[in-house]
């Protein structure tokens, strides 16, 4: 545990009233990384993400944002943090260009900073400067505002709750391309979605809060550890058992194996099968994707 | 501190521009009309329950005013926004009081001085100069409950669970300065003195609040 990581959390617990919402979580997200966090809902990710927020205090425990605790609500913490809740936030009297006026102010950022950012990433987007009042915007414009807010400034640390589910395929992709750029300026991002293609395409990690407890899948993305093989040879089984496991009894010299390394690349394993003078006529990957295996740590999804 | 202040103060001043002038000139119109009735016989014909009826007004306003600074914010959202942004939280608050102490005196002052002046120089009513018309012991007391109202609206709509009941809480509230007055004999040192020191001690209630985190409870409306 990395207590000086852009997110981080030790032991948080948190209820209310009588019904035990969080149970020790334990969370550190380095610069540089997206966390994707899943979980049913009511599993306690809002309130996870509320904690890291400063919104909720945690019962027991500590959550800190660059090392501030985030019950403090230091303001320096919040110039370094963007943040999309579940609900846009806007004051729906102001525009649009207001309300980021506000909250580049609030934030410290420079007039000239706020308009070369919206010049640079939102200057195809019409809402930007729009004069209607944001209260009169469609659910999916809010939502592409208040992403674009929360990159304003690219902050050290990011966090979502949702943020796709209300985004068409141009703002999907706008937003993908934030993420990815804010990545690559070193910035903590925690995700929160239902969206498992979300999660997939853009996370490094991921966590799944079950019962209150965090737990965080070995790998992200799917994986391909199980294969079907055609083969032709002598001694095809021991050398198979090299590499990994046999699933089910050969039919017909076709073979299913699970890799002990799921990392290996068909090109690897066909090189080592045909170095071995085991003639290959087919090789298919069977991917365990990302679904099922949360399927698996979510019994009751 | 003092800059987060500004900031809250010129974001409501734009949501005002752009929605709730509407509101607010009504709200003008029906004190002209009462201040009309109110100055109609001369400044020092100001009764004693006329001054009741300032209070009264006073509350009103704060009460709408609130509704619009803290519960519309807290219902919508936005008001977590506002705690994440890297303001001080007590800027925050002060911001909104300021704002709501401000408007609720020009809207309860400006009329009424038309009114006075309504009354001097087209009704010929005036048997003192104009500013001997004013009644400044009623403006005086909108402006005390005016400090102590907005401190009770702000602390009723951030830490009630129900901001409905503000008014009732309010009404309530608006006892103090009206007993007061009544049992210092109509005392404007004395209401003065008690009333802004209640509405500094609910402020600093207020301000603890903001600190908190019920603040963000969900509202049952």
């Amino acid at each position: 545990m990395n207590e000086s990581a852009p997110i981080y959390a030790h032991c948080v617990s948190r209820s209310f009233s009588s019904t035990r919402v969080l149970t020790n979580v334990s969370l550190t997200i380095e610069a540089g990384s997206v966390y994707g966090l899943v979980g049913l809902n009511g599993a306690g990710k809002t309130t996870l993400i509320r904690i890291l927020c400063g919104l909720l205090k945690p019962d027991t425990g500590i959550a800190t944002i660059n090392g501030l605790n985030t019950w403090n609500h230091a303001a320096s913490m919040y110039q370094t943090l963007g943040m999309m809740l579940d609900h846009d936030g806007f004051f729906g009297n102001l525009t649009f260009a207001q309300n980021m006026q506000f909250y580049a102010a609030a934030k410290h950022i420079s007039t000239h900073d706020l308009h070369m950012y919206l010049d640079e990433f939102w200057s195809e987007c019409d809402i930007v400067t729009s004069p209607q009042k944001v209260s009169t915007f469609s659910r999916g414009q809010k939502v592409q505002c208040a992403v674009c807010r929360a990159f304003l400034g690219w902050p050290q640390v990011a966090i979502f709750d949702e943020p796709t589910v209300a985004l068409d395929i141009e703002a999907y992709t706008q937003f993908t391309k934030l993420v990815r750029s804010s990545q690559k300026r070193g910035s903590a991002i925690l995700l929160s979605s239902h969206q498992l293609e979300t999660i997939e395409t853009l996370c490094d990690r991921i966590g799944v809060l079950r019962g209150g407890q965090l737990s965080e899948l070995s790998q992200p993305g799917s994986l391909k550890d199980i294969w079907n093989l055609t083969l032709e040879g002598l001694n095809v089984i021991p050398i198979l058992l090299q590499w990994g496991s046999l699933l089910t009894p050969p039919e017909n010299n076709c073979y299913t194996i699970k890799l002990n390394n799921p990392e290996t690349t068909s090109a690897d394993l066909v090189k080592a099968l045909v170095s071995c003078g085991i003639k290959v006529y087919e090789v298919h990957p069977r991917e365990t994707s990302l679904r099922s295996r949360i399927s698996k740590a979510l019994p009751n999804a | 501190m003092l800059r987060d202040t500004k900031l809250i103060f010129w974001k409501e001043w734009n949501s005002f521009k752009a929605s709730d002038r509407s509101t607010f000139i009504v709200f003008s119109i029906i004190i002209l009309i009462y201040s009309t009735l109110f100055t109609a016989h001369g400044a020092t014909a100001s009764s004693n329950a006329e001054l009741l009826w300032w209070m009264f007004f006073s509350f009103l306003l704060c009460n709408i005013l609130g509704n619009t600074l803290f519960v519309s914010e807290r219902m919508t959202g936005s008001f977590e926004i506002l705690l994440t942004c890297g303001l001080n939280r007590s800027a925050i608050l002060l911001g909104k009081y300021f704002y709501m102490v401000l408007m609720v005196l020009a809207l309860g002052t400006i009329p009424t001085i038309i009114a006075t002046g309504f009354n001097y120089f087209l009704l010929n009513r005036g048997d003192c100069s104009f500013m001997g018309s004013i009644p400044l012991t009623g403006i005086a007391i909108f402006a005390i409950t005016t400090l102590y109202s907005s401190a009770m609206t702000a602390l009723v709509s951030l830490g009630m669970k129900n901001p409905r009941t503000s008014g009732f809480l309010g009404m309530l509230a608006l006892l103090l300065p009206s007993t007061i007055f009544i049992a210092s004999g109509y005392s404007l040192l004395i209401t003065t003195v008690v009333t802004c020191s209640m509405g500094i001690l609910l402020l600093g209630i207020a301000i603890r609040i903001m600190q908190g985190e019920r603040i963000l409870q969900p509202l049952n409306l």
